[in-house]
């Protein structure tokens, strides 16, 4: 018991670490609580999820072979790490930027195109709504196929993920056209290149961000799938071959590795979305 | 020589639902002079903004001729602006990147666009506002930078659909002598669409009175006021006489509106 509150203590004191700068301007704890309130309820929750997971194991409510506890989870990350984990990580994110960027430099033009021409939309909708609507994985064994079990399959996996959020996102933004800009553009006298450029793109943008939000998810589920299905490499097949040997800590080291890195990449594109968007009236979200 | 003149305009829409034809406007002419203030009333659904559309080139008139200065109206173009009810600014540009839009549409070098922009942003009085986006300012301020947009690609004729009707009343009456004001810096052609009468009568230097739907011009009234109106002016016995005179031409429209519904 005295171990556990040993291990989740320390990470509580190091995240509170650069607060501390500010600790001078408030007299009480209460006053720094409740100026900090926002920040501080999440901590609590996970700090408290993190006691738990490692108390019930330890008090023996749960068999660690199923829940594994925090503790265990360090400990296999430090073994994996020092064992080839770094090339598992290299090759899974790898796929992943792979298939990303490639899903990006595709849908954004097209989407564009698409969302613009009336009649190019009419002829391909059939096809992004029919694929949009078949779970990727279900191509797994074609893509497989075609491409083996290297590198190139999971990229396209990612790619097929990535593409269609991204495709429609910025078709729709492109489509959603304030009427009353367009008149006003057209008063003007503005051509329809012009309109594209001065209205339809800036207003696609949160679109867009939005699109790579939701593509992140759907990557990483292509980059993991995939592993899992048919790999030599990367932090799917490593979780894979944990798991049918009863490994849970490492199981459990990929789950967080794989959380850890679509949580920052969703926050890092929370930040660009409200720096993109600072013309907005501030948003009560 | 008259700068505007309209002959005979009809425009005729099909109904997208029942495909029914639906007389808008008919028979149309009018005349005005360089340097006017035409304010046109008229019942909801008369066609005012139609005609605005039309004379702006954004939309075709099924019969009949816009000319200005000479020339047919067949597009939209440089010698004209049109100024929206809703101010329709860009909101991800600031109020100067806004006010540069319309300079930037027709071509015109960046450092020229912004030189113009700043001109007509202390005209409207909106200086130390060019770095503000439109959802810092309030409904006024953002239909004078919508304003200073129309009169920095310096039209000969401004057209003005309803600019000041989103505003509060007080609001609205300070908006209007300031409207004046400016129109009388300028000195440009304008044609000012509104709903009340007292707008009219206290900007235009005519009030064209239109029909219910099809909306045709039923009379023109010269306002013999003199200029710069001001607040008291609108208490003068000539003032409300004006109106009364408008009031009594428009009510005549309304019976047929109200038996209808």
């Amino acid at each position: 018991m005295d171990q556990i509150i040993e291990t989740s203590q320390p990470e509580m004191g190091g995240r509170a670490t650069p607060k501390q700068a500010t600790w001078g301007t408030f007299t009480t704890w209460h006053q720094f609580v409740q100026a900090h309130e926002l920040r501080i309820i999440p901590l609590v929750g996970v700090v408290t999820l993190l006691i738990l997971w490692e108390a019930a194991p330890a008090l023996g409510w749960v068999k660690p072979i199923f829940t594994s506890s925090p503790s265990r989870i360090v400990q296999a990350a430090i073994w994996l790490f020092a064992h080839g984990l770094w090339n598992d990580i290299v090759v899974s994110l790898s796929e992943f930027g792979l298939g990303f960027g490639l899903a990006l430099l595709f849908a954004i033009p097209v989407g564009i195109v698409l969302g613009w021409s009336r009649r190019l939309h009419a002829l391909f909708d059939p096809f992004i709504t029919a694929l949009n609507a078949t779970p990727r994985v279900a191509l797994l064994p074609l893509i497989i196929l075609w491409l083996g079990i290297g590198l190139e399959s999971k990229v396209a996996i990612v790619f097929l993920g990535a593409l269609f959020p991204l495709l429609i996102n910025t078709i729709v933004g492109v489509q959603t056209l304030d009427t009353n800009l367009v008149r006003c553009a057209r008063a003007f006298g503005a051509s329809d290149r012009q309109i594209l450029v001065t209205v339809a793109l800036p207003t696609s943008i949160p679109f867009i961000i939005a699109g790579m939000r939701l593509g992140v998810g759907r990557g990483l589920l292509g980059v993991v799938v995939g592993e899992l299905v048919a790999a030599s490499a990367g932090v799917g097949y490593m979780m894979n071959r944990a798991g049918s040997t009863f490994q849970t800590d490492k199981v459990f080291v990929g789950v967080l590795l794989i959380a850890g890195f679509g949580y920052t990449l969703t926050e890092i594109l929370k930040r660009i979305e409200a720096h993109v968007s600072m013309w907005r009236p501030q948003e009560t979200e | 020589m008259a700068s505007l003149e309209l002959r005979q305009v009809a425009v005729e829409y099909t109904m997208k639902r029942t495909r029914q034809p639906l007389l808008a406007l008919r028979n149309i002419s009018l005349s005005v002079a360089h340097g006017q203030f035409v304010a046109l009333v008229g019942p909801s659904g008369c066609g005012k903004s139609t005609l605005l559309n039309v004379v702006a080139g954004l939309q075709p008139a099924s019969h009949g001729e816009v000319w200005l200065d000479g020339t047919p109206v067949v597009k939209p173009g440089r010698n004209r602006a049109l100024v929206f009810q809703s101010p329709s600014l860009l909101p991800w540009r600031t109020v100067l990147r806004n006010v540069t839009y319309g300079l930037e549409l027709q071509g015109a070098p960046p450092r020229e666009a912004a030189q113009r922009a700043r001109r007509y942003i202390d005209l409207v009085a909106l200086n130390g506002f060019e770095e503000s986006y439109p959802h810092e300012l309030s409904g006024g301020m953002q239909q004078r930078a919508n304003l200073a947009r129309a009169l920095a690609t310096d039209p000969e004729l401004l057209l003005l659909d309803e600019p000041l009707a989103a505003l509060d009343p007080q609001m609205r009456e300070v908006m209007q002598a300031e409207l004046q004001h400016i129109w009388l810096q300028t000195a440009k052609t304008a044609l000012f669409v509104t709903h009340l009468i007292s707008e009219a009568v206290f900007l235009g230097d005519t009030v064209v009175v239109l029909s219910a739907r099809p909306g045709t011009v039923r009379a023109v009234v010269p306002i013999d006021l003199p200029r710069p109106r001001t607040g008291q002016l609108r208490r003068s016995p000539r003032f409300r006489q004006l109106e009364d005179t408008i009031a009594d031409l428009l009510q005549t429209e309304l019976p047929t509106r109200l038996s209808s519904i």
